[in-house]
């Protein structure tokens, strides 16, 4: 029997992948006390059990989103000829936002340990976290459909972000205590190595419209990167001598370039019962920062003047074709000067950890049904990202706990999400979830997915589940 | 059973999922092209048509000496005019200079019987005062008058003041005593002092004849007057006496000796006459090439008829020397480039002016002013021919003064001062200039309509019609970048053509694709303003004051509607 689930599950994930299905079941993760990676979310949620660890393929947790249009939104049905399909850049356009991104993270638990003493919780974990961020306008998609008459006259192709990337690997110690019958609280400390760093101080760039006699371009990027892979260098996009490589390191140096970029994060959280089956929680996931130093490179505009302008050119009459051709050329060229991008050496500089905000709700309503609500939120680089609610029925039994629910966001409100957790000395965790601006389960009307696998085994139970037991 | 349950669910829930998959959302080949119509507003060019493009009124100047433009005003307003100023100082030679030929008088006095001197002087008597005179003092003093012709022109002298010239008189005797000719004339005169001329001249002395003596008669006024014996007034009188010196040789013994004289009269020259002088006709004549009429930067754009000039003005004035009344007739005239002349002035014109009143005074006549309408600068000729005459003649004068000339320095200054007001008719005036195809012609490839936007300012005060052509590789017209020609009205101007103000306007033209077929296919555009000088409020074609900063400006954007499929 194990071994039929074990391949159905198997399948399963490899099934979820080919369709590439999304959602937020990490959410769902947050409220399984019976696995140790609740802790990861919340580090005074102890786990049931005394003892657990894992090696390898602990928690595996892939997500995709953008910021709420699907592929249906790009490619749909031919409104006259309904057998074939279009690009719909216009129906783009209008879902789009004025600010848009994709959303890639990844993270892996590939080693972690944790045992209980009494009301208190040790444990270790090291992992690696990836996370990635790429946002556009949808200035460039008015700018394809409207030309130069958009609604208010200018188009801005990048909206001040343009990219964020974060990766690192960590190293977390947790202690949870139970300090009475209903308040739990938890810290997590974090020694962090940076493997890469990309951070947008400024992306300006777009078309003002708004004065007939002229058009109005201007371009200021200024991006730090950081990374142990290799150094970048641009010496310019457009001249005609321009040069831009990617030089890799060697694995050693790789490893070295790691250590030195050091970084320090704290994890708190605490959970506080109402009554048997009440409990609200709140957490704070990687409060911290890293200092970067390897292969820090600001890539920035290569001229200090980043404003040009098109204003037709003065010209005598037996020069007019002439003039406008070399008036264009012109120009392109000032264009192509003023948005032309250079890399530089950049010297240390600290980045903060995208730090996670949860608040959590959990009502055991009957039995082993319970329903949850996590509030979550993302602090990044100054911005407030990835803010939604989860709301989640969850059946907690002993041997299996499994979770489904709708997550809303502004972007998608249909998020719906799925959680397993299959505990019988090893626990085997499989969700997924994904995000949909219609309630249709179609995935061409997703607009991101979240798959979370993973193993991990536990023995023993711990000492306030015993309690509750007894309870 | 519990566990049989969820492993259904789950896989359940798996198949669902996979089952939400509409593979025709998927099914690539079946995607239709897309076509997107953004459209793209981009100023384009500014040009800047002014009336120094095919009329530069700075160059025209630069290029002709003595023409200059001049800004003025009237009672109506402002204009500019041409001006063409010219100053000649003309020497009249034409009065007579000279007088060649005065007959010579040659004389012989007298025989005088002269008494035994020594004789007398051993009587006591005083010598000295005892002079034989001759003629006798009771009688009329000897004539020794010359007559001067007339020249055949017509002149008739009544006096002359003499540059030059002499009287020179050669004794003939053998008189042994000094003998004086004592000369006195009722014509000549100092030309200073106006005292009688007298001159006494030695003739012989105790060693018998002397050498000849000469008389200056420079710097004498000699006035003709009439002599006894002849009817006219062609004389110079010149009377004499002879006195012999008896005292100046005591020892002479007595004796008859023949007194003789040869008169010679060396040409005269004349520095001043007076009487009726010749009437004579000074040509000046003059041809100024307009240069930059005949250039080819005007004559491109600018064909006959094409300018209405209001008028051409000369004003003349004439300073002279010259004591006898004259008149002017001018003929002012063009020559074009085929040889056709046009007269300037439509009617014949003798114009008086003012005489000297006196030797060293200056007769002066300004502001003699002539008008006519422009017709012949409208041919845009090649030539511009000054064809005067100063005609002197005595007989005109009124004034009662006499008649005199300087015959070596009489002179007239004659200025002119012609006068174009830039007060103009423009009428189907064609501007054409060409320029190369757009190159870029390919990315309208992507173009599926478009709109030319354009502001026409206009301080020009002429309407204009504007096209740009479309030109094949021979310069065949085949197409027009608008249908109809965009008019664009001309700035307003008053019942006196004074420019009220600038006028601008936007004007849409919309490009079809079949133009924008052509305008792949031109070689170049040919652009075409075709102007007319605009009405005044009462629809009437005024002349219009133009300014050389005249400008029309095009300014033009495009508004194309692209045609993107993907």
């Amino acid at each position: 029997m194990k071994k039929i689930i074990s391949v159905s599950l198997v399948l399963l994930f490899l099934s979820f992948n080919a369709v590439a299905v999304y959602g937020q079941t990490k959410d769902a993760l947050y409220f399984f006390k019976d696995s140790p990676h609740s802790a990861a979310l919340n580090p005074a949620s102890l786990p049931d059990n005394k003892f657990h660890f894992y090696l390898g393929f602990g928690l595996s947790d892939f997500r995709f989103n953008t910021s709420g249009f699907t592929y249906h939104d790009i490619i749909n049905r031919h409104p006259v000829y309904t057998d074939s399909l279009r690009f719909d850049i216009k129906g783009l356009a209008e879902k789009l936002k004025d600010n848009n991104y994709f959303n890639f993270s990844y993270n892996m638990d590939l080693l972690g340990f944790g045992f209980g003493i009494g009301k208190n919780y040790f444990s270790y974990r090291m992992y690696m976290n990836m996370s990635s961020r790429f946002s556009f306008t949808k200035g460039l998609f008015d700018f394809i459909i409207y030309g130069t008459e958009t609604p208010d006259k200018k188009i801005a192709l990048m909206d001040g972000k343009l990219m964020d990337v974060n990766g690192y690997i960590a190293h977390s110690i947790s202690y949870g205590r139970e300090i009475n019958d209903k308040l739990k609280i938890g810290v997590g400390i974090k020694y962090l190595n940076g493997l890469i760093n990309v951070k947008t101080e400024k992306a300006d760039m777009g078309f003002d419209f708004s004065n007939e006699n002229q058009i109005t371009a201007n371009g200021s990027v200024d991006i730090l990167t950081s990374n142990v892979f290799g150094s970048i260098n641009i010496n310019s996009l457009f001249d005609s001598n321009s040069n831009y490589s990617f030089t890799s390191e060697s694995f050693s140096d790789i490893v070295s370039n790691a250590v030195e970029n050091k970084g320090l994060a704290f994890d708190l959280g605490a959970a506080y019962k109402l009554n048997d089956k009440m409990e609200f929680s709140v957490s704070i996931i990687d409060l911290g920062f890293i200092n970067w130093k390897s292969n820090n490179t600001r890539i920035k505009n290569r001229n200090s003047s980043n404003t040009v302008t098109f204003g037709g050119i003065e010209t005598s009459i037996d020069s007019i074709s002439t003039g406008i051709e070399t008036n264009l050329n012109n120009f392109m060229d000032s264009l192509s000067t003023a948005l032309d991008l250079e890399s530089v050496k950049q010297g240390s500089y600290t980045a903060a950890l995208p730090t996670e905000f949860h608040f959590g709700y959990s009502w055991n309503f009957h039995s082993f049904n319970h329903l949850h609500a996590l509030l979550s939120t993302k602090l990044w680089n100054s911005r407030i990202v990835d803010t939604r609610l989860s709301v989640l029925y969850a059946l907690h039994t002993k041997y299996v706990s499994l979770s489904v629910g709708n997550t809303f966001s502004s972007n998608a409100w249909f998020n719906p999400s799925a959680m397993l957790n299959l505990k019988f000395g090893a626990n085997i965790y499989l969700g997924c979830s994904f995000n949909s601006s219609s309630a249709s389960f179609n995935v061409a009307d997703m607009s991101g997915f979240n798959l979370v696998t993973g193993i991990s085994f536990a023995f023993g139970t711990n000492k306030h589940k015993k309690t509750e037991n007894v309870e | 059973m519990k566990k049989i349950l969820l492993f259904l669910t789950v896989i359940l829930s798996g198949i669902l999922l996979v089952s939400c998959v509409d593979e025709d959302d998927f099914d690539f080949d079946s995607i239709v092209q897309t076509t997107v119509n953004p459209t793209i507003a981009a100023p384009l060019f500014e040009s800047t048509i002014q009336l120094s493009d095919f009329f530069n009124m700075d160059s025209l100047c630069a290029q002709n000496e003595g023409l200059e433009l001049i800004g003025k005003q009237d009672e109506y307003g402002e204009y500019f005019e041409f001006a063409y100023r010219k100053s000649d100082t003309l020497n009249v030679s034409d009065f007579i200079e000279e007088i060649q030929d005065v007959e010579d008088v040659s004389l012989s006095f007298f025989q005088v019987n002269i008494p035994d001197v020594s004789a007398l002087a051993g009587m006591g008597i005083d010598l000295g005062n005892s002079p034989i005179i001759l003629p006798d003092p009771s009688s009329d003093k000897g004539d020794l008058s010359f007559r001067i012709e007339n020249p055949e022109d017509g002149t008739v002298i009544d006096s002359i003041i003499l540059s030059e010239g002499k009287i020179t008189i050669s004794p003939n005797t053998q008189l042994p005593f000094d003998c004086y000719l004592e000369l006195s004339s009722s014509s000549l005169f100092s030309a200073q002092t106006h005292q009688p001329f007298s001159r006494t001249i030695q003739l012989s002395d105790v060693n018998g004849q002397m050498s000849s003596s000469e008389i200056d008669l420079s710097d004498l006024l000699i006035k003709m007057k009439d002599s006894s014996g002849f009817d006219d007034s062609r004389f110079v009188d010149l009377r004499y006496r002879l006195r012999i010196d008896l005292s100046s040789n005591q020892s002479f013994t007595g004796g008859y000796f023949d007194i003789g004289a040869l008169v010679e009269i060396s040409p005269l020259k004349i520095e001043l006459a007076y009487g009726k002088l010749a009437d004579i006709e000074i040509p000046v004549t003059d041809t100024i090439t307009l240069v930059a009429l005949s250039d080819t930067n005007i004559t491109r754009y600018i064909q006959p008829g094409n300018l209405n000039l209001e008028k051409v003005k000369f004003n003349l004035s004439a300073y002279t020397n010259i004591g006898i009344n004259g008149k002017l007739l001018p003929h002012l005239f063009t020559v074009s480039q085929n040889g056709t002349t046009h007269d300037l002035l439509t009617e014949s014109n003798e114009i008086e002016f003012n005489r000297a009143l006196h030797p060293g005074d200056m007769g002066i006549s300004e502001d003699i002013s002539l008008e006519s309408d422009a017709n012949a600068l409208e041919m845009l000729p090649e030539k511009f021919v000054y064809d005067l005459k100063i005609r002197f003649g005595s007989s005109t004068d009124q004034s009662g003064l006499p008649n005199f000339a300087n015959p070596y320095n009489s002179f007239v200054i004659l200025k002119t001062l012609t006068t174009l007001p830039l007060k103009l008719k423009i009428n189907n005036l064609k501007y054409e200039e060409y320029s190369n195809a757009f190159e870029f012609t390919e990315g309208l490839d992507y173009v599926k309509s478009g709109t030319l936007k354009m502001y026409l300012e206009s301080s020009f005060p002429a309407d204009a019609e504007i096209n740009f052509m479309l030109t094949d590789e021979n310069g065949t017209v085949f197409d027009s970048l608008f249908t109809n020609a965009i008019k664009i009205k001309g700035a307003p101007v008053d019942q006196n053509g004074n420019i009220l103000a600038p006028k601008g306007e936007y004007v849409e033209a919309t490009i079809s694709s079949e133009k924008y077929d052509n305008l792949r296919r031109a070689d170049k555009l040919k652009f075409i303003a075709v102007l007319n000088t605009s009405k005044d409020a009462s629809g009437n074609k005024p002349f219009v004051r133009f300014k050389k900063d005249s400008y029309i400006k095009v300014k033009v954007s495009a508004k194309v509607v692209g045609n993107i499929s993907f």
